[in-house]
């Protein structure tokens, strides 16, 4: 929260007279809580049952459908809602309306927070234990085994539905790409078009208020669950079984969402590259950015694993704290991202010169970065932590063995793959947030994103498909190396 | 062993990676380096900057900006960091974000010498921004849907009946766009600009998220016409799209220029730099090479001489748009607060 408090401090003395409070503010607020609502609802629908199927159902192409089902999440909306306007500019069929408006919103941003849901039902799915399971098919079939599984999975899946739901309170992309009004196209039309920093950081503040409000009664309700459910020991795990019918189904689904999330809007996005593929200059731009990008990307890695495996140390045998920080690490994912940056801007350039090489250098994006997605790496931290075996803190205490040497030679090992796996998956999250880097970035250092926006005015149109082709292999690779470095860990273990 | 070394290998590194955000935010403050911030697209000022580097040594160290709906902007950025800047020059696309940086207090006052010869009417009178090279607010047209005896004359077509939901223009709160939302309430007064804006909405003209879009979807053919400027045009034209574009009301108000603006920062770190680059931005030569780049601006000067098959008229051969550059920017603020938002939000 730190670096929100200089902005707190100066929207509440600034200059701005206009009130924050207008009908069109008004109108949009509760526009954008419908589009929040909507996007809760149909992600739930579509992840609750597809995450459960998957969990428990062998499929084909099980390993690469589960690892492209997280693609959607790793993309800015924009990038999605362009893809969906250039197809429906060139092959899209006469007869059927093309995705605009709040319709269009919600279309584009429901399925892209599908991932959200699916993977939390997926999880929680993953601690029920395999004697729960077999009892259930044993007493009435897949019938009663799906039944169970939705109640104990519900709360979990709601909140992850709801959480992506808020997070598109702070997304203008797709509103303002749609033509659909919402709060986050009025925070940025103060910020671009009044240059009033006060009024843009007041509603900021009045949104990020709002948010709180609204998960508070969730997080006292849901989390106790949620935390059983995520990050709760596993005893003898689940296994996938083959059905005939629900592996199919499962399969078909997962295949329906990834390509109307990210295979249809990407082939939009990159289609004028077909037509006039400009891969060298892509290829170039990549070169020329791979360094800034891979040290904004992962140095914010590096620093919300750090922070989270801390806080995951820390919470280990405490519940009411481990609640605490995750109520806290929620909330911080929904705030706005730009709050957090121009309060940087504001506390470095009030800073003297002399910390200029921590608040004004490719370390500060980095950090920043990092303490924006620190809420996804303290769950997977949290979850990690939570699945050792507290006979070993026994056994180490028994030997006399040093806090230091039994957390560096044994805890951390061991942590190997999830730290991994928390680490990609920061590094992915964080090259898609053009704000924050766009707003922090040195002169002269740019990151492969935010080129692809800045060219995108004027430049080819084969020349940006060809950049986010080119950053859309970046990411996949990244996923794929997220998805074999378990493996490969564990083979190096004795 | 392996501990060491791998002890080793992680301490060099944070080193490392320390003395680079080090040295990159020293290198900023040496004399042979410049920070220059601009709105104008990065494919387009980039070889004017490289051009500069080659001449006198200077590095420039280039940030562009977004399209303004894309993220909060760069000129949040530079009043942010008004009481110790990074940036030596702001490069505007257009005078009103400079008119907006001189009213809060970001920009400095320069005169350069080598703005002889560059008409003063589109410059602040007191030089806290100078004009050079500029683009031309034009109407685009598709040729599949608009045969050329029909084609649009006059912004006032986009309210015409026959043109009624096929035509569209970018958000009049962001951009080119709002400048010329601005430029027609000071040409046209406050009453006969709210009705012509009112008749767009009459006429379902479509508000987009920016001029590349209005370019693509009348490329595209989803829209017949739009508004957009010159830059877009010929983008689309060189991808051979089949588009023309018309300079809107050469018998009436006239085509409204958006010239480009040299702004020296206030309190920079490197000034003397600095407006060694504004002069080099403001020399014939820079406006030559402009015109002849991939951006196809129009000069300013008269008597720089254009490349062969420069798709765009010369200034002094179109009736232009005669605006007051340094009152829109208070225009555009209280416009942008006040009916244009109320606009936008019914008719978005």
């Amino acid at each position: 929260m730190a670096p929100v408090l200089p902005l707190i401090a100066n929207v509440f003395g600034g200059e701005s007279t206009r009130l924050v409070w207008s009908r069109a503010f008004g109108d949009s607020l509760v526009n954008s809580l419908l589009l929040a609502s909507g996007v809760a609802t149909f992600s739930l629908l579509i992840g609750l049952p597809l995450g459960l199927l998957a969990a428990l159902y062998r499929f084909p192409g099980r390993s690469p459908l589960l690892l492209f089902q997280a693609l959607p999440l790793l993309l800015p909306s924009f990038l999605l809602c362009i893809g969906w306007s250039n197809l429906a500019a060139s092959v899209w069929p006469t007869w059927f309306p093309a995705p605009s408006g709040f319709a269009g919103c919600l279309f584009v941003l429901g399925l892209q927070a599908v991932p959200l849901p699916f993977f939390g039902t997926w999880a929680a799915c993953r601690n029920l234990t395999a004697s729960q399971i077999d009892a259930a098919r044993l007493h009435g079939g897949e019938w009663v085994v799906l039944r169970q599984s939705v109640r104990f999975c519900l709360p979990v899946a709601v909140l992850a539905a709801v959480l992506a739901g808020i997070l598109t309170l702070s997304d203008p992309g797709a509103p303002l790409i749609f033509g659909c009004r919402s709060v986050a196209v009025e925070i940025r039309s103060s910020f671009s078009a009044l240059y009033d920093f006060t009024l843009a950081g007041r509603q900021c503040l009045v949104l990020a208020g709002l948010v709180i409000l609204l998960i508070l009664p969730m997080m006292i309700v849901g989390l106790p669950s949620l935390a059983t459910a995520m990050l709760a020991r596993q005893t003898r795990p689940v296994m996938p079984y083959s059905h005939r019918v629900l592996s199919w189904v499962t399969m078909l689904g997962l295949v329906t969402v990834i390509s109307l999330g990210i295979v249809i809007p990407t082939l939009g996005l990159c289609l004028p590259a077909v037509k006039n593929p400009m891969l060298g200059r892509a290829s170039e731009k990549l070169l020329v950015t791979s360094g800034t990008t891979l040290f904004f990307t992962g140095g914010a890695g590096v620093t919300a694993i750090l922070l989270a495996l801390c806080m995951a140390l820390v919470t280990a045998k405490d519940s009411r704290l481990r609640l605490f920080v995750l109520a806290v690490a929620f909330m911080l994912l929904a705030l706005p991202p730009a709050l957090a940056a121009l309060g940087v801007l504001r506390m470095a350039t009030d800073a003297p010169a002399q910390l200029d090489w921590i608040t004004r250098s490719r370390l500060s994006v980095a950090l920043i970065l990092g303490l924006r997605f620190f809420p996804i790496a303290t769950v997977t931290m949290m979850r990690a932590v939570g699945s050792l075996s507290p006979s070993w803190t026994d056994a180490a205490l028994v030997h006399g063995v040093s806090w230091t040497r039994f957390h560096f030679r044994v805890i951390v090992p061991l942590l190997m793959p999830s730290i991994a796996v928390g680490l990609l998956l920061v590094m992915v999250l964080s090259a898609a947030d053009i704000t924050t880097t766009h707003l922090l970035q040195p002169p002269g250092e740019q990151s492969l994103p935010v080129a692809i926006f800045t060219v995108m005015a004027n430049s080819p149109e084969g020349l940006v498909a060809s950049l986010c082709l080119v950053y859309l292999l970046s990411v996949i690779l990244l996923l794929v190396a997220a998805s074999l470095l378990p493996r490969f860990w564990r083979r190096r273990l004795p | 062993m392996k501990r060491r070394s791998f002890c080793y290998l992680a301490g060099v590194t944070i080193i490392k990676g320390l003395a680079g955000c080090a040295g990159s935010t020293s290198s900023s403050s040496s004399s042979k380096n410049i920070v220059v911030y601009t709105s104008v697209d990065e494919v387009f000022a980039e070889p004017i900057c490289k051009r500069f580097e080659k001449e006198t040594g200077i590095k420039v160290q280039l940030m562009p900006d977004t399209e303004e709906t894309k993220s909060t902007g760069l000129l949040n950025r530079l009043i942010a960091e008004k009481d110790r800047p990074r940036a030596d020059v702001f490069w505007s696309g257009d005078p009103v974000r400079a008119a907006i940086l001189k009213a809060k207090g970001v920009s400095a006052s320069y005169q350069s010498p080598d703005a002889k010869g560059l008409p003063t009417e589109y410059s602040d009178p007191e030089r806290y921004w100078t004009s050079f090279s500029t683009r031309a607010r034009v109407i685009i047209y598709n040729k599949n849907l608009v045969p050329e005896e029909k084609k649009p004359t006059s912004i006032y077509d986009l309210a015409a009946p026959r043109f009624k939901g096929k035509a569209c223009l970018a958000n009049p709160l962001f951009g080119t766009m709002s400048m010329h939302a601005a430029a027609l309430f000071q040409v046209l007064g406050h009453e006969k600009a709210t009705k012509f804006f009112d008749s767009l909405a009459g006429n379902a003209v479509k508000i987009l998220s920016s001029n590349g879009e209005v370019r693509r979807r009348v490329a595209n053919g989803q829209f017949a016409i739009g508004l957009t400027d010159t830059d877009d045009v010929y983008v689309a034209v060189k991808e051979g799209k089949p588009v023309g574009f018309v300079y809107p009301d050469a018998e009436g108000i006239g085509t409204l220029l958006v010239p480009n603006a040299a702004v020296l920062i206030a309190r920079s770190p490197n000034p003397d730099d600095g407006k060694k680059f504004i002069d080099f931005l403001l020399r014939a030569e820079t406006e030559t090479a402009l015109a002849s780049g991939e951006a196809a601006q129009i000069p300013l000067r008269s008597d720089v001489s254009l490349p062969n098959g420069f798709p765009f008229k010369r200034v002094a051969d179109l009736k232009v748009m005669k605006v007051d550059y340094g009152l829109l920017a208070d225009k555009l603020e209280s416009l942008s607060y006040s009916f244009l938002k109320d606009w936008v939000d019914k008719n978005l």
